[in-house]
């Protein structure tokens, strides 16, 4: 008997987008076709794979270029130029030409470092120190991605640069990034935690005992430290303690109780009371630090952390307690989407 | 003359109950912060620029609610108004994300707006932004829409409160 | 995710007041627009071309002229982002046709760096592999490349990828299928480490 097979509609059944009659007929032929199930687990390998690709912004350099190009067709339209847009224009002309020099000459070398010191920009390479404990102040120019204000009183290390990542290594002091790279590009190590760049601009602070604070101004950034991650929004701040690595995160307007209590429970410091302390103080906005808590605490008092959580957010339909009290990565990161409306 | 003032009185009616079925709902514009998208999501989920993620809520009729944008701003002492784009991240659900779209002088306050086709209601939100974040405490989720005067005065603070 | 976005008049995910103002020649409406999309188009047109930057660069400013020439006649009677990947889609292909690539030749792809390290560098391990995704995409047919990455960065649904690339679904559904199965074979050496994550 002829089989027609379904590889045809594969897609569209990995994808959801196929009417209900005929995705009953992909299904019950794919359960007596091994070839046609071979072909959907292809799909399925491929389409998980296509997702590990992350975006790339466009360089200042092509709105330049739309720019000058545009300028004559602007005037062929035949409208008057807005007057508002004149005086944006030219503080656009400023910016953009200052980012083109800054670009133009760090396309020669790696880094670019400017110091207060001495005032002259130089050509840095990979493995040299950007040292201002002398009190002087520094900034790093990131290839095209941004900058990075080095304050006094601090030593980084200018690390590897390749075409998927940029990477600084603070020893000591504070760094202040701004960043316009695709997430994950710009990478600055520290004694406690590694921060990956997802967002756009933040503070890291790193003391003499190796310990540190990362501030987050605008966009996000999750710390990594031997699998211990956390995830950092804009307005929250993350201390990192060597060998501990990445604190639990919370919002620099939360109450000062909690605060101090997210301090002693990740030092170690009474930490059932500190616990208490959090769960009483928490606003809806700190189910960021709750959040976290959950794979942080002990399994005993878990279920309290997920209660206080689940009175400000219930879980999202399709993910239960009893997901979430076993730590389900995927429950969780649901979970979180939906808290992050609050946050 | 009667003829005149019942016809006034039915139009004060029906403003009365616009008015009512408007503000008797739920139905609101949320923000949130750009994790709501979805960190690890493909590209348009994480994109960096987001400075908020924008949802509308308690509308039974979601993919057809639109929400507009303005941004409102006080750029030394002069006022200023743009409009802003939300890009579409899951237009059935009513969830959009904001670039950032404003000067970062100035004092700036986005305007959300969003029509809800049922049930019937209309709603504002007014959000405090500053460079590449919101201020969520001094953000407004209103069950209606924003009149002049709050847009002014929640500009005006915003401005105060920045000097 | 494949909701319809066929709404008359309704430009999807961009404001018909910002689209009035694009169509009035308001420059800072257009600079709005272009912020919107441009990493979007960008990101489209690098993985096409392979993780060309400089072909990339030229082709989203080829799009976004386009688009402020042609705005003024955008009435909305598709959503605006299908009108915009039609252009990109077409960009990517003319430009393709004249480079050696894509006379439909599927180079193999030599895998000789698995990730396998320890996986406390597992970071560096995605990288790795998202290089050999990329590198095995640019090998694909440029009509299969374009649908796989349409589909990948902006969600679109099957109705909507359709309008973009000016085909019927059925041919949209057969070229991501072929686009996948044609990157499983050519990712094959990495299924097995990668599966046991």
């Amino acid at each position: 008997m002829f089989t027609r097979h379904v590889d045809r509609s594969l897609s569209r059944y990995h994808d959801g987008d196929l009417p209900t009659a005929q995705r009953q007929r992909v299904e019950a032929h794919l359960t007596s076709c091994g070839r046609c199930r071979a072909a959907l687990e292809e799909i399925e390998f491929s389409a998980k794979l296509v997702r590990q690709l992350t975006a790339v912004s466009a360089p200042p350099s092509v709105w330049n270029g739309i720019d000058a190009a545009s300028a004559g067709s602007h005037r062929d339209v035949g409208r008057r130029f807005p007057l508002r847009w004149a005086a944006a224009c030219a503080v656009v002309l400023v910016i953009v030409s200052s980012a083109y020099w800054w670009t133009r000459d760090s396309r020669v070398g790696p880094w670019e470092v400017a110091q207060t010191r001495d005032g002259i920009s130089r050509r840095m390479t990979s493995g040299e120190w950007v040292d201002t404990v002398d009190g002087s102040e520094a900034r790093i120019i990131v290839g095209a991605l941004g900058t990075v204000a080095v304050a006094p009183g601090t030593r980084v290390r200018l690390g590897e640069i390749t075409q998927s990542e940029y990477r600084l290594a603070l020893a000591q002091g504070t760094i202040s990034a701004e960043i316009v790279a695709p997430p994950r590009l710009f990478i600055v190590d520290t004694p406690a935690s590694t921060v990956v760049d997802l967002g756009c601009a933040y503070t890291v602070t790193v003391g003499e005992d190796g310990a540190g604070q990362l501030r987050m101004t605008s966009g996000w950034a999750a710390l990594e430290f031997k699998g211990r991650e956390s995830l950092v929004p804009a307005g929250a701040i993350c201390r990192t303690r060597p060998g501990a690595g990445p604190g639990t995160p919370f919002f620099e307007d939360a109450p000062a109780a909690l605060k101090q209590a997210v301090d002693d429970f990740d030092e170690g410091t009474r930490r059932e009371q500190a616990l208490a302390v959090i769960i009483r103080e928490a606003r809806a906005r700190d189910t960021l630090t709750l959040w976290h808590l959950l794979s942080r605490v002990d399994k005993s008092d878990r279920a309290r952390v997920y209660d206080r959580i689940a009175a400000f957010e219930p879980p999202p339909a399709g993910v239960s307690r009893s997901q979430l009290l076993t730590l389900d990565a995927d429950a969780l990161r649901k979970w979180r989407e939906e808290l992050a409306w609050k946050w | 003359m009667s003829r005149i003032r019942y016809l006034a009185g039915a139009a004060a009616a029906v403003a009365v109950v616009a008015a009512s079925a408007s503000a008797g709902t739920m139905f609101r514009i949320e923000i949130g912060s750009p994790v709501a998208l979805g960190v690890n999501k493909f590209f348009k989920k994480n994109d960096k620029k987001v400075v908020l993620a924008v949802r509308a809520v308690v509308c039974q009729d979601l993919a057809n609610v639109r929400i507009t944008g303005t941004a409102e701003g006080l750029v030394a002492g002069k006022r200023q108004s743009l409009p802003i784009m939300l890009a579409a991240v899951e237009p059935a659900e009513a969830i959009y994300a904001i670039h950032h779209q404003w000067p970062a002088e100035g004092a700036w306050v986005l305007h959300l707006k969003g029509a809800c086709g049922n049930p019937r209601a209309e709603a504002s939100t007014l959000v405090a932004v500053s460079k590449g974040t919101f201020i969520r405490e001094k953000s407004e989720v209103l069950r209606e829409p924003a009149t002049k005067k709050q847009i002014e005065d929640a500009v005006a603070a915003l401005a105060r409160s920045q000097s | 995710m494949g909701a319809s976005k066929g709404q008359v008049g309704w430009g999807g995910d961009v404001s018909p007041e910002l689209l009035e103002a694009c169509r009035r020649g308001d420059r800072e409406a257009f600079r709005a627009l272009y912020e919107a999309y441009k990493d979007r188009v960008y990101s489209i047109a690098f993985y096409f071309f392979d993780a060309d930057a400089d072909a990339a660069g030229e082709v989203t400013q080829q799009v976004f002229l386009k688009l402020m020439r042609e705005i003024v006649r955008f009435r909305g009677d598709a959503a605006f982002s299908t009108w915009l990947y039609r252009i990109v889609v077409n960009a990517c292909v003319d430009r393709s046709r004249g480079r050696r690539r894509d006379a439909g030749a599927e180079d193999p792809v030599v895998l000789d760096r698995i990730p396998t390290r320890a996986s406390h560098e597992e970071s560096f391990a995605q990288k790795e592999l998202a290089a050999s995704v990329q590198q095995a995409i640019a090998t694909l047919p440029a009509k299969l490349r374009a649908a796989i990455l349409l589909r990948y960065f902006d969600d679109l649904s099957y109705s909507d990828m359709a309008r973009a690339l000016n085909c019927s679904i059925g041919t949209v559904a057969s070229r991501l299928s072929r686009g996948h199965r044609l990157l499983a074979k050519t990712l094959a050496p990495i299924r097995n480490v990668h599966q046991a994550r």
